[in-house]
């Protein structure tokens, strides 16, 4: 589904971000994706959605290359950022609304996700509201439910349980379970190895952009719990 | 330096992206700096020439009636004029709506300090008006009349003050109409209602106290002082410390705008936190139960998404549209004024002749200094992630951004095509050329809008006045819709042996290549640099 292909980003000025990346992402995977603050997470999420151009290396979204065929990747895909930027002056059904038509989600089929993901959330009575009135949960939620309009195959998400409310976290993991059960790929960043530790099938761990180990969970991690790897690797390479 | 000062430096460095050039180690960026910096050197000699050729036209008209001492008067009326409309429709935004204020606030800093050193940004923003209208006039004066030495000392006194009265009046309505509007329904509309109501009337009232009927030239003196005071109340004052050489009055000019200034800073100091608390708290208006699930094409959400930024903004409409509020003016005062009356309102003798035959020109000036894509790029700041991770072409979105600036735009060409050619009388093809010129021009200027900010573009702001009234990219455009006007404007005034009419047709032709040239690169160069944004 992801493949990432010795994928590397210099920022200008010299600065490395990434150095040669490699990893690979199969459908029905939930692969999170840690490291340290300024390892090279969002570098590398940016890259993978589209956001950030690079020279060296290549993704590629079931196949197609993200710098030769954007538009094609982008519509298999969906990304929550961690801080969810939305547009204030939309109230959230207009919002979605957007969304909607950008990925051509037939209106019935976005009536049921709205309604569906809406009342999972708790938001369903606040879409009438100007975003600009949201909290920033409020804004969390309202990009999920977006990212979840045209059932993409690839879920990218940017530390998506910060900011939400432990109900809203727990609905968030059953539905990245629930679409890991149907064949969608999440590839996801976090600080918060527990959740890691007991949602992912494989992680990656990544230190001043190079890529340090990778893999099913239960290889990576053997006996130690994820803090005591993440630890030991961070600290001694 | 005392908090005013720090919080007031702070400001300046994210004006016109003066920091982010100052410390940026891409040799890129600084050759664009460069560029930048010849691009507003261009536009500041350009507009200074504009102004000296405006100031002596008036001074030689003032000095051929003998009325040359009230010169001085009105061109610091004109000036406070358009400090006053240029400020009131962006005080909210400095003042009310600056992303950085929680921050500030949560700071040891007097509120009425913060306040203070907003205050003072507007003022140092309206100094450019002074060097670009003042101290030419003063300098054309001083040619003219040559007035005693004392001249120069007063008229440099109260240089520095002229602008404190206007940014105090527009600021004050400003904030009184946000107090007011704020707690409505519908806030944004009603605010751009009132404020297009507030600079249209200012306008006419401007152009009323201009005009000087025939049986009032006895009395020229009078009149001319009494019309120039309905301007500006304090313009008699200003002449007799400026022109009649009275320190005491320059003191007094001086000591009440100081003392209006600081009851105004005061003011609003106590009240700043109330209204930015207000402006914070949207309330909850309604309870969706569903039923508003709509479906459009890719191009209509993004146009719609467009259209709802851009009315979001009150100072984002008022910025694109004062050209289009005057050009209507101008040409409903034409139908009920004939041409000579209208001289007499611009004050610039001998041009009732040419308002018809440059009446395209005239209205795409008017137009062209009007651009929404100037900024539409910036002003995607932090929200550019949801465009770029989209499956949407980069030219989709250029097309649904000029979308808008021609939603607003060509309504108002056609009201003013239907305006001048009754008024002007003008034949069908000098009415096609009403309306085909400035067409043109708005469709050129939004096109180089789209390329100019996403070569000069700015992200990072946290407030829009910076990228809608301060950005590089808005200064650069405006250079280029000024020269675009300009030099064909002169070439058809000056080329001799063919008829206006032809010579408009071949410019017409001229910005159709244009617009075509300009949109292939749009759309070539445009998409990476879309990217790599």
């Amino acid at each position: 589904m992801l493949t990432i292909k010795h994928f590397s980003k210099c920022y200008k000025g010299g600065k490395r971000a990434v150095k040669d990346l490699n990893l690979q992402v199969e459908a029905g995977d939930l692969y999170g994706f840690i490291g340290h603050n300024g390892a090279g997470k969002t570098t590398t999420i940016k890259a993978i959605v589209g956001i950030l151009d690079f020279e060296e290396g290549d993704i590629e979204i079931n196949g197609i290359s993200i710098q030769k065929d954007p538009i094609a990747c982008k519509r298999k895909i969906a990304y929550i950022p961690d801080n969810p930027d939305l547009y204030e002056h939309l109230t959230g059904i207009q919002y979605l609304n957007f969304v909607g038509d950008i990925f051509s989600v037939g209106k019935d089929k976005r009536e049921v996700t709205i309604k569906t993901y809406g009342d999972m959330f708790e938001l369903t009575s606040s879409l009438g509201d100007l975003i600009q009135s949201y909290s920033h949960g409020m804004k969390q939620k309202l990009a999920i439910i977006s990212a979840l309009l045209h059932e993409p195959k690839l879920l990218i998400l940017d530390e998506p349980f910060v900011g939400l409310d432990p109900k809203a976290a727990h609905t968030l993991k059953s539905i990245m379970k629930e679409l890991c059960h149907k064949g969608c790929a999440i590839f996801f960043s976090t600080h918060v190895l527990d959740v890691a530790e007991k949602l992912c099938n494989k992680i990656a761990i990544i230190k001043d952009g190079e890529l340090i180990t990778s893999g099913a969970i239960e290889e990576v991690k053997g006996n130690q719990s994820l803090e005591e790897l993440f630890l030991e690797l961070i600290n001694h390479e | 330096m005392n908090n005013i000062g720090y919080v007031l430096r702070v400001q300046l460095l994210s004006a016109f992206g003066i920091n982010k050039l100052l410390h940026t180690t891409d040799p890129k960026e600084k050759k664009k700096a460069i560029w930048m910096g010849i691009g507003i050197g261009l536009l500041a000699i350009m507009i200074i020439g504009m102004s000296i050729l405006y100031n002596i036209l008036i001074a030689v008209s003032f000095k051929e009636i003998e009325l040359v001492e009230f010169y001085l008067p009105m061109v610091m009326s004109l000036t406070s004029f358009i400090i006053l409309i240029t400020t009131f429709y962006k005080a909210k935004g400095i003042l009310f709506e600056g992303k950085d204020y929680d921050m500030l606030l949560a700071l040891p800093i007097k509120t009425s300090h913060i306040v203070g050193a907003q205050v003072l940004y507007l003022y140092l923003m309206n100094l450019l008006f002074l060097v670009m209208i003042m101290i030419p006039a003063g300098f054309v004066y001083g040619i003219l009349v040559r007035p005693r030495g004392i001249f120069y000392l007063i008229y440099g006194m109260t240089l520095f003050f002229v602008p404190l009265i206007p940014i105090i009046i527009a600021t004050f309505v400003g904030a009184i109409i946000t107090m007011i509007t704020m707690r409505l329904k519908h806030t944004n509309f009603i605010t751009l209602m009132i404020n297009v109501v507030f600079i249209a009337v200012v306008i006419c009232m401007s152009f009323g106290a201009n005009s000087i009927s025939e049986e009032h030239m006895g009395q020229l003196g009078e009149v001319v002082m009494s019309a120039i005071n309905k301007i500006y109340p304090l313009a008699q004052l200003y002449l007799q410390a400026v022109c009649e050489y009275s320190i005491g009055a320059a003191l007094l000019f001086i000591g009440l705008s100081v003392l209006a200034f600081g009851l105004f800073v005061t003011f609003i100091g106590r009240k700043f936190k109330i209204i930015h608390t207000m402006l914070q708290t949207s309330a909850r208006r309604s309870q969706y139960e569903g039923g508003q699930v709509k479906e459009s094409s890719v191009l209509g959400a993004l146009y719609y998404k467009e259209l709802k930024r851009y009315f979001s903004s009150s100072l984002y409409v008022m910025n694109t549209s004062v050209g289009i509020i005057f050009m209507l003016i101008l040409s409903v005062s034409l139908f009920f004024l004939d041409a000579i009356e209208l001289e007499h309102m611009l004050g610039i003798n001998g041009v009732h002749q040419y308002i018809a035959e440059f009446a395209p020109l005239i209205a795409s000036f008017c137009i062209a200094l009007n651009c929404t894509t100037a900024c539409a790029i910036s002003l995607e700041g932090k929200n550019l992630w949801i465009l770029k991770s989209s499956p949407i072409e980069a030219r989709t979105i250029f097309i649904s951004k000029i979308g808008v600036q021609l939603a607003i735009n060509i309504p108002a060409i056609l009201l003013n095509t239907i305006l001048m050619t009754i008024a002007l009388r003008a034949h069908f093809m000098q009415a096609l050329l009403i309306f085909a010129i400035p067409t043109v021009y708005t469709i050129f200027i939004a096109i180089m809008g789209i390329i100019i900010n996403l070569k000069w573009p700015n992200l990072e702001w946290s407030n829009e006045v910076v990228v809608i009234k301060q950005s590089m990219a808005t200064l650069l455009v405006m250079v280029v819709a000024l020269i675009s006007i300009i030099v064909p404007g002169v070439l058809v005034i000056i080329i001799p042996g063919v008829s206006t009419v032809m010579k408009l047709i071949m410019l017409l032709v001229v910005m159709i290549v244009l617009i075509y040239g300009a949109y292939r690169y749009m759309v070539i160069k445009g998409d990476k640099l879309f990217r790599d944004l």
